[in-house]
């Protein structure tokens, strides 16, 4: 009974006491306003209209106003769609075949397609929904209003029973292999824990050793010091790749040597943010806690799991310090549609400027540093 | 010391504002195939119809597949009068498909072959904005993009006009382009063995001088 009031004595005085109740309240609001969203609604589809016809209009009237969608833009030729799909400005395209009106007055039945980017699966279950409520409403529209018709061909019946019927494709994971996106991110996540810890124990290693600011060390000193971190990652994320694909079949189109230079951009950006947390740690053994502090926000916020589209704008614009929420989108988009490197100047830019901010911040750090161990000593 | 700080963060600076014009001015995958036009690849087809007193077909002087000049004899038909009647290709082009055989009695509308015009032509949808680039008559190279070896030919512009379903739409750009009046614009191309009808033909808008 003694162990016992004196536990609770320690305790009271302790940090525990409180940490236990705001902790949770914390990860209740944090992440109560992250997954508010429940369902996606609103997602960005484009339409290829081939048809140019006043009943395509409405047709694609009728698309956008489903609360699953909104047409961001309608195309009125031919385009591949992989490259509609390319940055992920839509997560799926739908194709009006031609003469689709004049089949509709005819009788006969069309065909309409609907291409999704299946690379983060979870995005795509109000669309699938949607359009078919639409065609199954339009279908028994349609062929209520032919009953009346009689002495009807085979195909004017067929077209009365199905007057619009549905091709889907799941394009880049056909299978919604879990390889292509859960397995992928649990190892960038691996590489991007290992890697930020090694890099971020640097600063504080240095300082150690007495090394740091030892005769007039500049940032360059430091930052280069990021190179053998970032090529080593770039080399065991592409290795990686390589046996995803082979042994679990994951897509990967994209040419391995090209591929390497936004990986390398990648890599650099993750070393040099693992450098910028990991600066002013006491010793190494603090650098383990603060990298979650990228860790944590990439796991949940980059699509691993769950479509960045399933969270609040604010969410989704807090993701775009984490390196990797571009490479995430790289190798959804490069890597697996083979798209030319030109294509992603967003990702590859956004990288940059984490690249530049981080170098920034480790530039200053260092000088406030530098300014703050000369002062004593000029006093003195 | 302090030269190479500020070098160091100058870099960092210029390392930040290189990144941000690329990502701002960057042109994504979208924004790149938007100048390139795509349409499919048609061949004109016509019907030849007998036009002239019943007969029977005594010879047919083509196969499917056949090149034709514009006034050769297709058929040799021998008329009820007796008196032997020339049905000729009215196109240059190639025989698709034969209708009748030798022996079938003819009576005057029946459809008795189908050529095809040694002429393709592609409908491309053009938007206001870019209209201007092309006139009738204007020479403009035709990729067909999508072909193991991916082909080029010339193409001329064989006409120019607002898309009819286009002209009721109202101009909000309200989604982008579809809004916007539309140009239909038919591309001829001169048949080769190498293409096709069904191909898809793409015009690279930013080939075309202004």
């Amino acid at each position: 009974m003694k162990s016992l009031t004196e536990e609770w004595k320690y305790l009271a005085g302790s940090k525990y006491l409180i940490a236990i109740f705001i902790g949770p309240l914390i990860a209740a609001l944090f992440f109560g306003l992250m997954f508010s969203k429940n369902q996606i609604n609103k997602s960005p589809i484009v339409v290829i209209d081939e048809d140019h016809s006043a009943y395509s209009r409405q047709l694609i009237a009728k698309f956008n106003a489903s609360q699953y969608m909104k047409v961001t833009n309608v195309i009125a030729s031919r385009m591949d769609p992989d490259t509609l799909l390319a940055n992920e400005k839509a997560v799926a395209v739908i194709m009006l075949p031609n003469q689709l009106e004049l089949r509709k007055l005819q009788g006969k039945s069309s065909n309409i397609g609907i291409l999704m980017d299946n690379t983060m699966p979870s995005g795509l279950t109000g669309i699938r929904t949607a359009i078919q409520e639409i065609l199954a409403t339009e279908n028994t529209t349609l062929s209520m209003t032919r009953l009346g018709q009689s002495g009807m061909d085979a195909e004017t019946a067929k077209g009365l029973i199905s007057p619009l019927s549905l091709q889907q494709r799941m394009l880049f994971n056909p299978t919604t292999s879990y390889v292509g996106f859960m397995v992928l991110g649990f190892v960038n996540i691996i590489v991007l824990m290992m890697t930020t810890s090694a890099a971020g124990s640097i600063a504080p290693r240095l300082r150690k050793e007495g090394k740091l600011l030892a005769n007039g060390m500049s940032p360059v000193q430091l930052w280069v010091r990021s190179a053998p971190y970032a090529v080593l990652s770039t080399s065991s994320l592409l290795l990686s790749y390589g046996l995803l694909k082979q042994v679990g079949n994951m897509r990967f189109e994209a040419e391995p040597y090209l591929f390497i230079i936004p990986l390398l951009v990648y890599s650099f950006a993750l070393s040099l943010m693992g450098i910028l947390i990991g600066y002013t740690a006491k010793d190494a053994s603090k650098v383990g806690s603060r990298t979650s502090l990228v860790l944590y926000p990439s796991f949940l916020a980059t699509g691993i799991q769950l479509t960045p589209l399933a969270f609040p704008k604010f969410f989704q614009v807090t993701a775009w310090a984490l390196p990797m929420n571009w490479l995430n989108r790289l190798i959804r988009g490069m890597a697996f549609r083979n798209g030319s490197l030109t294509a992603y100047s967003l990702e590859i830019g956004a990288l940059l400027v984490i690249i530049g901010v981080a170098s920034l911040l480790i530039g200053l750090l260092m000088l406030r540093e530098a300014r703050k161990t000369s002062s004593p000593s000029v006093s003195s | 010391m302090k030269l190479k700080v500020g070098l160091y963060i100058g870099i960092a600076v210029v390392v930040i504002a290189g990144g941000a014009l690329l990502a701002a001015k960057g042109k994504d995958a979208v924004s790149q195939a938007e100048s390139r036009k795509q349409g499919v690849l048609e061949a004109e087809q016509r019907t030849i119809v007998y036009d002239q007193s019943p007969g029977t077909i005594v010879k047919i002087n083509a196969a499917p597949g056949d090149p034709i000049k514009q006034g050769e004899v297709l058929f040799k038909v021998k008329s009820e009068e007796g008196a032997e009647v020339d049905v000729p290709s009215p196109d240059a082009g190639w025989i698709s498909r034969i209708i009748v055989k030798p022996g079938d009695k003819l009576t005057q509308g029946m459809p008795v072959a189908v050529v095809q015009k040694s002429n393709y032509y592609a409908d491309l949808y053009v938007q206001e904005g870019e209209i201007q680039k092309l006139e009738v008559n204007k020479s403009v190279n035709v990729h067909f993009p999508y072909l193991n070896r991916p082909a080029q030919v010339k193409g001329i512009v064989a006409s120019i006009s607002a898309a009819p379903q286009f002209a009721s739409l109202r101009m909000t750009r309200e989604r982008g382009q579809a809004d916007l009046s539309m140009f239909l614009v038919r591309i001829s191309v001169d048949s080769n063995s190498d293409l096709l009808p069904g191909m898809t033909a793409e015009v690279d808008f930013d080939e075309i001088a202004d």
